[in-house]
């Protein structure tokens, strides 16, 4: 009894170590390392946030100072756990808030929408809703930014870059950092 | 300082003055460059610290957004600034993003964010990129500080120059303003040292310069102008003094020619009585002449003597001699005198033959005064000549076995016209002279004498001389030796 006890002990004590370890050297280790499908919507989900970050709205968008800004993922949503990184997160001293919403629903109350994979007449249909209201549209479809989006990713060699439809931007009402525009290909409308 | 006390006062000036001079510049030069480091790493930091803010301003968006080529495209516009050696953007996690390399650099790409700070001639500056207010990543820039060296180098080049100009300027204005110090100077040194060596007097140095060399030329003027007053007044009492000698002398040489001639015929008619005069008793009157007459050219003989040995007119000439012999002979001379009294007179030496070096005359005078009185005092037994040598001194004594000096009087019997016997009983005829010019021939022989004695019994003169010396030349009086006494 006695002796079972030491030996439970025992074990506990090496799994604990084991664990311990496990979790200083786990990160080191390469873990099954991730497809680019992977690492690339992770570094959009960075992207999201930092287009938020580079993003200025007028004032009256928010209810108060320290309302929170809404990034709305509408539709399917390709970025998995990445989205986690951005949790608790600020911009301009306001929480970041990430929110579901199902495709086809109202993206009104929203600053920043990222429209997943969807029908493209549900498409148009919510980004027609969106001309003109300061709503910062992301999405990734080819025709995105022909139907009005703002802003469309895409991967090039191995690396993600965005395209920006400065009309469409413009009509939002929205500021856009030059910075980031002198980042972008900019997209005209026909 | 041993090379400093070679030189002459003008260098001393002119040397301490420019050393002092490029001290005080190099000091300057010195401190100036070191403040010229501080304000030029305070200016290069403020300047990185711009730059680097401009360029986090520039490449934030590419960083946050992962645009390297757009990152290094804005890196890429430090190519007009040349100090510039590395600039690197850092992510947040500290791998480098975009790069600004214009040189080959020795460590090459740092991987990590490297600590800031100045190292090896290079100063390291990090700076956090914000964005939103929060840190999106690191720019780093490497800044040489090499022109500062060029600029330092240039410094130096040009403060060597101008420390040289100056150097040369200060020499040229110094060697004109010294001399209002060193020429008073040189002159006094000049004007002492031809005093010394020629004892003119009437040089005058001019009062000039500073106040202390000023009072200085006055006092030393002052001065000469007393010693010249003195030596006017020593060479009138000179020449004086040699005035009175020479009419001592003149008096002495007539007074002996005057004394002598009258003498010379009471002599010769006195013994031409004595000849011609048959009476015995006016035969002994006229040797009675006669002695008397002898004794009076005596004591003229020693007078005069005494008076040339005073005078210093004396002239001694040293010379090896073989005193046993000459004294001998002298002894000889005067053992006729001796006999008649019944004393014995013998010369005793250590050696068959000593050779010292006396005055021969000086040597005859000293052995017949000392013997002639030796036998003058004794009235019986004997007088005895001692003569000894050792390697420096030479001795001769005179014992007799006379009536003795008592103790109180053996200090004063070398004194002229002294005879121990004055005042009580003339018993001893004689001018007191024999003793005092012993002492004197002593004293110029370079010797001394003493006296033991004890009345009744007898008495020991014993003379000890240098038994041989260099020629002395006999210096006449200079002007220096005159001024020395006074």
């Amino acid at each position: 009894m006695d002796l079972g006890f030491t030996m439970g002990m025992v074990r506990q004590q090496f799994i604990a170590c084991a664990l311990f370890i496990g979790i200083l050297v786990g990160p080191v280790l390469p873990q099954e390392a991730p497809s680019w499908e992977v690492r690339a919507y992770r570094i959009k989900a960075a992207f999201l946030y930092h287009f938020a970050q580079f993003s200025s709205w007028p004032e009256d968008v928010f209810t108060g100072p320290q309302a929170p800004l809404r990034l709305c993922i509408l539709g399917e949503d390709p970025f998995g756990e990445a989205l986690q990184q951005l949790e608790g997160k600020t911009v301009r001293n306001r929480p970041l808030e990430i929110v579901h919403l199902a495709a086809g629903a109202s993206a009104l109350t929203c600053h920043v929408v990222f429209m997943g994979r969807m029908p493209d007449a549900v498409l148009r249909e919510t980004l027609s809703q969106l001309q003109g209201r300061p709503v910062l549209s992301i999405g990734e479809q080819e025709a995105f930014l022909k139907q009005g989006g703002i802003i469309r990713l895409f991967t090039h060699k191995n690396r993600v870059q965005f395209e920006i439809n400065l009309a469409a931007l413009h009509r939002s009402g929205l500021q856009l950092s030059s910075r980031v525009i002198r980042l972008a290909q900019l997209y005209k409308e026909k | 300082m041993k090379l400093l006390d070679h030189c002459s006062l003008r260098a001393q000036l002119i040397g301490i003055v420019l050393v002092t001079c490029a001290a005080i510049l190099f000091v300057n030069a010195g401190l100036f460059a070191l403040y010229d480091l501080a304000q030029f790493r305070q200016a290069k930091e403020n300047e990185l610290s711009v730059l680097a803010q401009v360029i986090g301003e520039h490449s934030v968006a590419a960083l946050v957004f992962q645009d390297a080529e757009a990152a290094t495209a804005s890196l890429e516009g430090l190519r007009t600034i040349p100090y510039v050696q590395l600039a690197v953007l850092y992510t947040l996690s500290g791998q480098p993003f975009a790069w600004y390399l214009p040189g080959e650099l020795r460590s090459g790409l740092p991987a990590r964010v490297p600590e800031p700070g100045y190292r090896e001639g290079v100063l390291h500056y990090v700076a956090p990129v914000y964005w939103d207010g929060q840190p999106q990543g690191y720019v780093y820039l490497a800044a040489s500080l090499a022109d500062w060296r060029d600029r330092v180098r240039n410094y130096a080049t040009i403060g060597s120059i101008v420390l040289l100009f100056s150097l040369g300027i200060g020499f040229l204005l110094l060697s004109l303003l010294q001399q209002r110090v060193s020429r008073p100077l040189a002159q006094l040194a000049d004007a002492s040292q031809q005093v010394a060596t020629s004892y003119d007097y009437t040089i005058r140095v001019p009062v000039e310069g500073p106040q202390e060399l000023q009072k200085l030329a006055a006092a030393f003027n002052e001065m000469l102008k007393r010693v010249q007053e003195h030596q006017a007044v020593l060479v009138a009492a000179k020449e004086a003094a040699e005035e009175m000698s020479r009419l001592k002398s003149t008096f002495l040489a007539n007074l002996n020619h005057e004394i002598r001639t009258p003498l010379a015929g009471i002599l010769g008619y006195a013994q031409i009585l004595q000849e011609v005069l048959e009476n015995p008793e006016q035969r002994e009157m006229a040797q009675i002449i006669e002695q008397s007459g002898r004794r009076l050219l005596d004591t003229l003989d020693a007078l005069l003597y005494l008076a040339c040995l005073e005078a210093g007119t004396v002239r001694v000439q040293h010379q090896p001699l073989d005193v046993v012999a000459a004294t001998q002979q002298v002894v000889a001379e005067l053992l006729p005198m001796a006999q008649a009294k019944g004393l014995t007179c013998t010369v005793h030496s250590t050696a068959p033959q000593l050779e010292f070096c006396v005055d021969a005359g000086l040597w005859e005078r000293l052995v017949k005064s000392l013997v002639h009185n030796a036998i003058k005092f004794t009235q019986a037994g004997y007088v005895r000549v001692l003569l000894d040598s050792d390697e420096t001194t030479a001795q001769l004594q005179v014992v007799d076995t006379g009536i003795g000096i008592p103790e109180e009087a053996q200090s004063m019997i070398f004194e002229a016209f002294k005879q121990v016997s004055e005042g009580l009983t003339r018993d001893y005829e004689g001018s007191g002279l024999g003793l005092a010019i012993v002492q004197r021939i002593v004293r110029l022989l370079g010797g001394q004498i003493y006296v033991e004695s004890q009345p009744g019994v007898g008495s020991i003169f014993t003379v000890i001389l240098p038994r041989c010396r260099e020629v002395e030349e006999v210096k006449p009086l200079s002007a220096s030796a005159i001024a020395g006494r006074t």
